[in-house]
């Protein structure tokens, strides 16, 4: 498909600014005279920067090859816009908010049920946030931080992890992928010395400042891992979104003092996916790119490419003086070897997911699924083979069984890309009639029907999980 | 009450540079519905890089000397920039007299002469963001 990167940078961007209005809307004082007005002010400074994606979305629509200077103009384009959805959405602080939803708690718990059990937290806050990024805190000490200026030290405050969630992403499932890698955070204060400890990794003889950042960039690199080791490639595919967006003027090569670069970590996650023959078969849109995470990681190293072939920022800028290669072959087997998860994901488990993205495009939910129809092969070998048929495998053909977290979000992120980019081209690139304001609401629409179809299925799967236990 | 419209809007050479590139665009492709105003922001982006070369550094605002800055570095002289806002205009006029290779190179000189300007704001969008989870881990 043509164009494809630039589709897809398009349409995600346009998918937040959908997920703004919806947010909006569900404000719970909308229906308020005095809320509104605030309302109306967003929405209609919404439709200014969907004015802006015009030019862009008129373009693609051409299913004409870009020039390189065109895929330059658009990129840049693109990322100005996406830049003016995040500062709006820091303006959230002028409305009131909705709560957590129920399911991203479920979510969470699911997650934290991965670390074993003298490692694993009882409870994660979950905070919706004004700014657009996922982050985590430990909140008691934070208020301890806000108010020692003041003088004031708070008496007997615990250890209390916090999650920020971007306010907009509050009913997004296939993007709550991200808030694994914040698990990790809490989970790595418990795991982090041997690693830190490690001088092939943080060698002794570097400065102070060079090992503070390399014992970040371990932190960031083990988050990664354990996220990765927790959902697979639906992680990658959301990190990758994320790191597309935010990739403009070189970006996604510059290291910063808490992060290694982004291609950088996109990288090691797919090494280790392919390592371990963990993947999720997708129809060929990208040359090449039979595999979900390797789509990804192809579409954010394209991005790449084109700011590496005009913008000169080195990827060496503020590393420290390391060899990165030898630096992600030690973290990756330092961590695999440290991480110990209470269960690992192989290939085997992501064999149902093409069979449950199907169901998903039927608009059927999730939450539990039958491995096999009670046929009549079936019947036969009961009937012929009575003593040696496997009680299992006719209890498996008439039993619903859960369907786990992982293979929601993975199947969820299969049928964006087999079902959801495609109706969103064919509606904004297909044609040029009507007006993008229109088009907004009708994308808006379906990927409310699809979020509520995903998050259905994480309800569903807890209610089964409840009846199995014992 | 403070009235924020009075503060004028700045220019933003990065966008009227993509807006005449994808104009340049339509051109090369033969498609030239709606393309004047895209024309017009590269020859506005043309006036605005020569008033940066040419204006004393003390009559810009903030944004406008980091502009500067950039673009003398890149070594680009009014002579430069009038060459291709003249490239502009002919097809704003309708002046079929360059070739494609002009047109390329005139968007070569958009993007390139904007590309530090928008590297200088996209930096400081990102490490805002960095600067955020610094603040919070």
């Amino acid at each position: 498909m043509i164009n494809y990167l630039e589709k897809v940078l398009c349409i995600e961007i346009l998918e937040k600014v959908a997920r703004f209005q919806r947010y909006l809307k569900s404000e719970p004082d909308a229906s308020r005279s005095k809320s509104l007005e605030v309302i109306n002010i967003f929405l209609r400074a919404l439709d200014s920067i969907l004015d802006e994606t015009e030019i862009v979305v008129s373009r693609l629509a051409k299913e004409v090859v870009l020039s390189e200077w065109e895929r330059i103009a658009i990129q840049r384009r693109l990322s100005d816009i996406f830049k003016s959805v995040d500062r709006l959405h820091l303006q959230l602080q002028n409305i009131y908010g909705l709560w957590v939803r129920p399911e991203t708690h479920v979510f969470l718990r699911n997650v934290l049920e991965f670390i074993p059990q003298e490692r694993q937290p009882s409870k994660v806050n979950v905070i919706l946030s004004n700014m657009y990024s996922f982050l985590e805190t430990d909140l008691s000490s934070y208020m301890e931080d806000v108010l020692s200026p003041a003088d004031i030290n708070i008496d007997s405050l615990v250890y209390s992890p916090a999650i920020f969630l971007p306010k907009i992403e509050i009913d997004n499932p296939l993007n709550w992928a991200i808030l694994v890698h914040e698990c990790g955070h809490i989970d790595y204060q418990d795991i982090s010395e041997p690693l830190e400890n490690n001088s092939d990794l943080v060698p002794s003889h570097f400065d102070t400042k060079s090992k503070s950042i390399l014992k970040k960039w371990i932190q960031e690199v083990y988050c990664d891992l354990f996220a990765t080791k927790i959902l697979g490639p639906a992680y990658l595919a959301s990190f990758a979104t994320f790191a597309i967006v935010t990739a403009g003027a070189g970006g996604s090569e510059i290291a910063y003092e808490t992060h290694p670069p982004d291609v950088v970590r996109i990288a090691i996650i797919q090494e280790v996916l392919q390592k371990s023959n963990i993947r999720v078969n997708i129809p060929e849109v990208v040359d090449k790119c039979t595999d979900m995470s390797y789509l990804f990681f192809t579409l954010l190293e394209e991005r790449s490419k084109l700011d590496r072939l005009h913008i000169h920022s080195s990827i060496e800028q503020k590393l420290p003086k390391i060899a990165i290669g030898e630096f992600v072959d030690i973290i990756c087997e330092e961590v695999n070897r440290i991480i110990s998860l209470k269960q690992e994901l192989t290939i085997k488990d992501f064999a149902r997911i093409d069979s449950l993205e199907k169901r998903l495009s039927k608009g059927i939910y999730i939450g539990s699924y039958r491995e096999s129809q009670f046929n009549e092969t079936l019947i036969t070998k009961i009937q012929t083979e009575k003593n040696s048929c496997d009680l299992n495998v006719i209890k498996n053909s008439v039993t619903e069984s859960r369907v786990l977290l992982w293979e929601i979000i993975n199947a969820g992120w299969l049928h964006k890309i087999k079902e959801l980019y495609p109706r969103a081209f064919s509606l904004f690139f297909g044609t040029n009639d009507g007006q993008i304001k229109d088009k907004i609401v009708a994308w808006g629409k379906e990927m409310e029907d699809t979020d509520r179809l995903l998050l259905k299925s994480i309800e569903a799967a807890e209610i089964q999980k409840l009846l199995e236990e014992p | 009450m403070t009235n924020f419209k009075s503060s004028p809007l700045a220019i933003n050479p990065v966008k009227l540079a993509d807006n005449a590139v994808l104009g340049l665009s339509a051109i090369l492709r033969r498609d030239v519905a709606d393309i004047k105003k895209l024309l017009i922001d590269g020859s506005v982006l043309c006036d605005y890089l020569i008033t940066l070369i040419e204006q004393k550094e003390d009559k810009l605002n903030s944004f406008e000397v980091n502009d500067r800055e950039a673009i003398l570095k890149l070594n680009i002289n009014s002579q430069k920039i009038k060459k291709n806002q003249n490239v502009i205009q002919d097809l704003l006029n309708n002046s079929s007299s360059h070739s494609n290779e002009d047109i390329n190179e005139t968007q070569e000189f958009l993007t390139m002469t904007t590309m530090p300007m928008w590297q200088n704001r996209f930096k400081e969008f990102r490490e805002q963001k960095f600067r955020r989870r610094i603040v919070f881990t």
